[in-house]
């Protein structure tokens, strides 16, 4: 498979970035170790998630090449695992349970794993076939970077509020998370193509694919016990929309403490959790807007049809 | 009447769910809505009609967002 030998060659080259370094072997095992956890690209049970757009997006914006896109694709998932790495810890989720050092050093090895994707990005720029584009694409991994910190900012300012708009839950999934998205995407389009306006319209299509994800992404965080999203009084879309469903019906959203059984049953019969639903489901048909209108100068549904998929291809969830 | 109250009138009234199930275009057209909103709300209810009733929603087992 094709999409194996992206993990493959992406593993490895996270690998040569890591052995390029001057670091201890102390915190090189802690990088390693953080990007070897469940479903992370140095892990057994690794996936190409953010790397994979990358190259799915550059062999389709240039018809068939995409090799010279794998430190672009490494620097994304180095990227991506130092920014989640850094949510962990401002959420002051517990660390994975093979850390044994405190927080601190957590934020540390976050500190590295972020340098560590830089240098992934110049390692791009050491090869002559990609040297004029590592510039870009620096700028565009900065730039969707201080986004999604803006973005939690205020997913951290608005923690346990009940009277955040819609609006804001949806602008905050924007910033934090399709913003990341859309630069995959971006960097893929634009290490395959000159062409502005088809970069573009890779961006936004990415863009919608990472509403339509972390909108699903919400509805788990709600749906199932265990997760801190409801005790916490996350600001997300079904959570907003059942604190804006209890108000019209003048009764006050809860504060403080919640029982949280008794809020996710009340997500379900609210609306809130089919709300969110269909708002994520309007972000993936224009998504899949978008690739049609690609598809029409490139090959695209045969590579980024999967992440728009219908609902017949996927599993129902029930409350 | 917005999305909001849609969806809420489609979880709790059964027979404005099958009105949509069975003429969509006409039941939905009612209301100021994109025909991607629309399109949704349809696989909404089809897919309540499958399950039998609203106590599923289709949602995608992997997601590309993890925070």
């Amino acid at each position: 498979m094709e999409r194996l030998r992206y993990l493959g060659l992406v593993a490895r080259e996270v690998e040569n970035a890591i052995a390029a370094s001057k670091c201890s072997p102390e915190y090189i095992e802690l990088l390693r170790q953080v990007l070897g956890d469940p479903g992370g690209i140095l892990s057994p049970s690794a996936r190409v998630r953010w790397g994979s757009l990358v190259l799915l997006t550059c062999e389709s914006a240039s018809y068939g090449e995409w090799r010279h896109a794998v430190p672009a694709a490494a620097a994304l998932e180095v990227f991506a695992a130092s920014l989640e790495t850094f949510d962990d810890v401002e959420d002051d989720d517990p660390p994975p349970p093979w850390f044994e050092l405190g927080k601190g050093h957590l934020t540390n090895v976050a500190y590295g794993l972020l340098m560590l994707s830089q240098q992934c990005v110049f390692r791009l720029a050491k090869r002559k076939e990609t040297a004029d584009k590592a510039m870009a694409v620096a700028d565009v991994l900065s730039g969707v970077g201080l986004i999604a910190g803006s973005g939690q900012h205020y997913d951290l300012l608005l923690e346990g509020r009940t009277d955040v708009s819609k609006e804001q839950c949806v602008e905050i999934a924007s910033q934090k998370s399709a913003s990341l998205v859309s630069g995959a995407c971006r960097v893929g389009a634009l290490l395959g193509t000159e062409n502005q306006d088809l970069i573009e319209q890779y961006a936004r299509f990415g863009w919608h694919v990472g509403m339509a994800a972390q909108l699903d992404n919400d509805i788990e965080g709600v749906r199932r016990p265990g997760k801190s999203d409801i005790r916490r009084f996350k600001p997300i879309l079904p959570l907003s929309f059942y604190a804006e469903s209890l108000r019209s019906d003048g009764i006050s959203p809860p504060v403080g403490e919640v029982d949280e059984e008794k809020v996710r049953r009340a997500l379900w019969d609210s609306g809130a959790i089919h709300y969110t639903w269909v708002i994520a489901d309007v972000h993936r048909q224009q998504a899949e807007e978008i690739l049609d209108k690609i598809e029409e100068v490139r090959p695209a549904r045969f590579l980024l049809g999967h992440l728009v998929a219908p609902e017949e291809e996927v599993q129902a969830v029930r409350r | 009447m917005g999305i909001e109250s849609i969806v809420k009138q489609l979880i709790t009234d059964r027979s404005f769910r099958d009105e949509v199930a069975k003429d969509p275009d006409t039941v939905l057209g009612r209301f100021e809505l994109s025909a991607a909103e629309r399109k949704s709300l349809v696989r909404m209810c089809r897919n309540m009609a499958a399950s039998g009733g609203p106590s599923s929603v289709p949602l995608r087992s992997e997601g590309l967002v993890w925070y």
